[in-house]
């Protein structure tokens, strides 16, 4: 009997971020892309009601999975609340979501959540000895209900939670060790702390995470308001970002990169992203984001490039 | 420093208003008392103090996020208030971040119907909404439909969902609400914001009396509402008290025509799902017998190509309850769908009189003669008689376990066999119970039901059997009180072992412990097909192939163990 998993994990390539304030009018589908991430919680149906699935919204989601992948993000499974696993979101409703998207992996966050969803982002994981031990176990026990790959996203956070005695990168790193769990590496997350957070730097984060173990690679942009830089989606993606995707890609082989965009969702100061003025930046940053991809791992690596040279063989 | 009773303080700090100023003001510590605070959630708050200058962006951030989450909650099941609200100038934002304020910034998570229906209370009772003709309605109709939803969540669709062709009306029946439907009296006519919900406001609705019948009848839609006559109305308050049949519903009517009149509203009530023959009774009887007829055949045709032989994944599912069972030396045990009797020797090795029934004579005949080649002291233990479980032939109170694997969904009416169960227990005695959890946690069953029904779409099911994975813990415990077992109840334990499957050949071997008719429908195709589905099994467990070739499966599984008070 055998309690880890092992999983292959495709080379897939770019995507970008399936968000509610971009479907009005971001031209998803006409984008020359390798994946969409989807939000679970957005085909989520109530937990204290009977549908699995919001009806109707998996099957909307068919033209663009007739164009890519679809990967599975969750926001509010309460993956690392207090909650007895049995009885969260991610079991009761976004385990089984993910197997109906045919995703290859899905990826969650390191905040804390109990049957709420909005103390995500708010309320950052203890990064202690005591709260890693609780953690490998759940989310061993996460990814074998899943069934396929777990990936964990670093967080952006304004403060370190109370009561924590290790460093954040130390501590993921253990906590995929443990659980034979994977990383999403939110470049952008990274970058926020990086400029909030004293003491805290992007190379020793990058240095100290286990590479081999990322699997999906986040890339975004933010704002200064108040003094402060926030994870807010709602502007270009900045330079030392691209340098550590670039980094990160040469170091490892992932499966995607995924861009955020999402403009007001956090706070009422954050930009809106419209048609207007904010098209051509996102379609610049993919366009740049496919370039850096096919640089580092070759022009046939992408789900989309691999099938047009197949046809061209043929 | 306990992270559980940190992040709870933490969530009062985003929550409360009065303690949110409080904890970052220097006079923090006198005010303990005032604030509700023990001295031990005193210092775990004061933690956060270190961090006052950017806090309140976490701080801000929840609450922003929570007003927008409420918003798509309301705009997603309330669509015809919000339209109201909108056409009477009223932004649907401001209301909601006025509704959080009332509540006290109250997060209820995926729980969209809690929400939506507190938000509804609110907007009713707010005084600023007075006077909006038809909002009072729009609201009690809104609150009907996620009232509705609530009361189906984790009830296996059979019990609310229509049957797919209307039943024939059956004169001697007497007929029950479904709980798939609620009838609600407006004092709008809102025909116009029903047909239109996104223009509802726009459109004025006339005063008048109007009743509606709020109905759920498939998952794939939301509940639908049709209008009831008043005696509709009173006729389906009525059968909300107690079953009715046509000769009863006929004399309620007691004016002209009131057969008619009566025929046709149940064919209607029998058509939209919401209610269905009661006579509990005769029902038990007829359906006892359908099994007899149907499903005894079923499994006794599925007994016939079953080997009664042990592997790793019957193995751990029989240590499982087995462990649940106690110390069994000297105690009275029955095994309720016994199948290859496997679990009753395992009882009787640990010191147990086991008995194991089951539907199926070849079923029995086969385990006895097993147990009686075994040659070993614990057969002399085992009995094993022919028993429909919808109707045991055992005395009241007659045995101190009674264990039941990989069968309870096997039943058209799992709470009569229940109350089998809890009849046939002694007073203290357990019931110890196996239930597989969701299918999409079990690869072990995922993939080799994938397969089966490539090449066998039916499985050979009967039609209206129970599918094992819609028994949740919920509906579980709801349907155990009904057939006498006094909550709460323990939780259940769940099992996840995986194990290493080296090929199909390897798989099939398995597959008997996993699902009797999946098996047997497997067994019964020719050698042609069966490589095909080998194949077939290699394409569907490819991605989780391992290094070394094996395919690491898991299975999942619960024990339940309740205890007869």
């Amino acid at each position: 009997v055998r309690f880890i998993a092992m999983f292959q994990i495709p080379q897939i390539g770019i995507g970008i971020q399936y968000n509610s304030k971009l479907i009005p009018w971001f031209p998803f589908v006409e984008q020359p892309l390798d994946a969409f991430e989807i939000f679970l919680d957005n085909l989520t149906g109530a937990l204290d009601g009977p549908h699995l699935a919001f009806p109707g919204a998996v099957e909307a989601l068919e033209p663009l999975r007739a164009r890519a992948t679809l990967i599975a993000h969750s926001n509010y499974g309460g993956d690392f609340g207090f909650l007895p696993l049995e009885q969260t979101a991610a079991v009761r409703r976004h385990a089984p979501l993910a197997r109906m998207l045919d995703s290859p992996w899905v990826t969650d966050h390191c905040f804390y959540s109990d049957d709420s969803s909005s103390d995500i982002w708010s309320s950052p994981l203890q990064l202690s000895r005591a709260e890693l031990k609780r953690l490998v176990a759940r989310a061993r026990a996460l990814q074998d209900i899943y069934g396929m790959p777990l990936c964990h996203e670093n967080a952006a956070y304004y403060f370190p939670f109370p009561g924590g005695d290790m460093p954040e990168a130390e501590f993921l790193a253990g906590l995929v060790d443990g659980a034979g769990t994977y990383l999403n590496l939110d470049l952008h997350n990274v970058y926020t702390n990086s400029v909030n957070l004293p003491g805290y730097r992007c190379d020793e984060f990058l240095a100290t995470i286990p590479l081999d173990r990322v699997v999906e690679v986040h890339i975004g942009g933010g704002s200064y308001v108040g003094g402060v830089y926030h994870d807010w989606h709602d502007s270009k993606i900045p330079g030392p970002v691209w340098e550590m995707l670039e980094q990160v890609l040469q170091a490892t082989r992932v499966g995607a990169v995924i861009l955020e965009f999402q403009g007001r969702a956090h706070h009422e100061s954050a930009r809106v992203l419209t048609p207007e003025e904010d098209l051509e930046m996102i379609i610049a940053d993919l366009s740049r984001a496919g370039a850096l991809w096919d640089r580092v791992y070759g022009p046939g690596s992408r789900r989309s490039t691999r099938t047009t040279q197949a046809d061209q063989e043929t | 420093m306990d992270a559980e009773a940190l992040f709870r303080i933490w969530r009062r700090i985003l929550r409360e208003d009065a303690l949110q100023q409080a904890v970052f003001a220097p006079d923090f510590r006198e005010r303990a008392d005032e604030l509700g605070l023990s001295p031990e959630e005193l210092e775990l708050a004061a933690e956060f103090r270190a961090h006052a200058d950017l806090a309140h962006w976490a701080l801000d951030g929840y609450r922003y996020r929570l007003v927008s989450a409420t918003v798509s909650r309301v705009r997603a099941n309330a669509p015809m208030v919000v339209s109201v609200l909108h056409a009477h100038g009223h932004a649907l934002r401001t209301v909601a971040e006025r509704f959080q304020a009332a509540i006290g910034w109250r997060d209820d998570g995926l729980n969209f119907h809690r929400t939506t229906c507190d938000f509804l209370n609110h907007v009713r009772d707010d005084a600023a909404f007075a006077g909006i003709p038809g909002l009072a309605d729009a609201v009690a109709l809104e609150h009907a439909s996620n009232q509705l939803l609530r009361r189906v969540a984790g009830l296996p669709p059979q019990a609310w969902v229509a049957p797919p062709t209307p039943p024939l009306l059956d004169h001697e029946a007497r007929y029950e609400c479904a709980p798939g439907a609620i009838a609600v009296t407006l004092e709008h006519v809102l025909t116009p914001w029903i047909e239109d919900p996104a223009q509802a406001g726009a459109a004025a609705v006339e005063p008048g009396r109007q009743h509606i019948l709020v109905y759920l009848t498939s998952l794939a839609m939301w509940p639908g509402y049709v209008g009831l006559t008043p005696a509709g109305k009173s006729i389906f308050d009525r059968l909300q008290e107690g079953p009715l049949s046509l000769v009863e519903v006929t004399a309620l009517l007691g004016s002209s025509q009131a057969e008619a009149r009566a025929r046709s509203l149940l064919i209607r009530f029998l058509n939209l799902g919401v209610i269905r023959p009661h006579d509990a009774a005769g029902r038990r009887e007829r359906e006892g017998a359908v099994f007899e007829l149907q499903y005894g055949a079923h499994w006794n045709e599925a007994a016939k190509v079953r080997p009664i032989e042990s592997n790793a994944c019957v193995d751990a599912i029989i240590d499982s309850v087995v462990k649940e069972c106690g110390d069994l030396a000297g105690k009275r045990v029955l095994d309720v769908g016994t199948g290859s009797g496997l679990t009753v020797l395992s009882l009787a090795r640990q010191g147990a009189h086991a008995l194991g029934v089951d539907i199926s004579e070849h079923a029995i005949e086969a385990a006895r003669a097993h147990v009686q080649a075994l040659n070993e002291e614990a057969a002399r233990r085992c009995s094993f008689q022919v028993m429909d479980a919808t109707r045991l032939d055992l005395a009241d109170d007659s045995f101190d376990v009674v264990a039941c694997i990989k069968t309870l969904w096997c039943f058209p009416d799992v709470v009569a066999v229940l109350r089998e169960f809890h009849r046939v227990l002694r007073k203290g005695g357990r019931l110890v119970i196996q239930l597989w959890t969701d299918l999409e946690r079990c690869s072990m069953l995922l993939c080799g039901h994938a397969v089966v029904r490539r090449f066998a779409p039916s499985m050979g099911l009967p039609r209206d059997r129970i599918s094992p994975f819609l028994i949740t813990p919920e509906s579980f415990g709801r349907q155990l009180e009904e057939a006498g077992f006094s909550g709460p109840f323990a939780p259940p334990v769940l099992h996840a072992p995986v194990f290493d499957v080296t090929g199909p050949e390897h798989y099939w071997k398995l597959y008997p412990a996993l699902s009797d008719t999946g098996y047997y429908v497997y067994a019964l195709l020719p050698a042609d097909i069966k490589a095909a589905m080998n194949e077939q099994w290699r394409m569907e467990t490819h991605a989780w192939r391992g290094p070394s070739g094996a395919v690491p499966l898991a299975l999942h599984w619960r024990i339940y163990t309740i205890e007869k008070t």
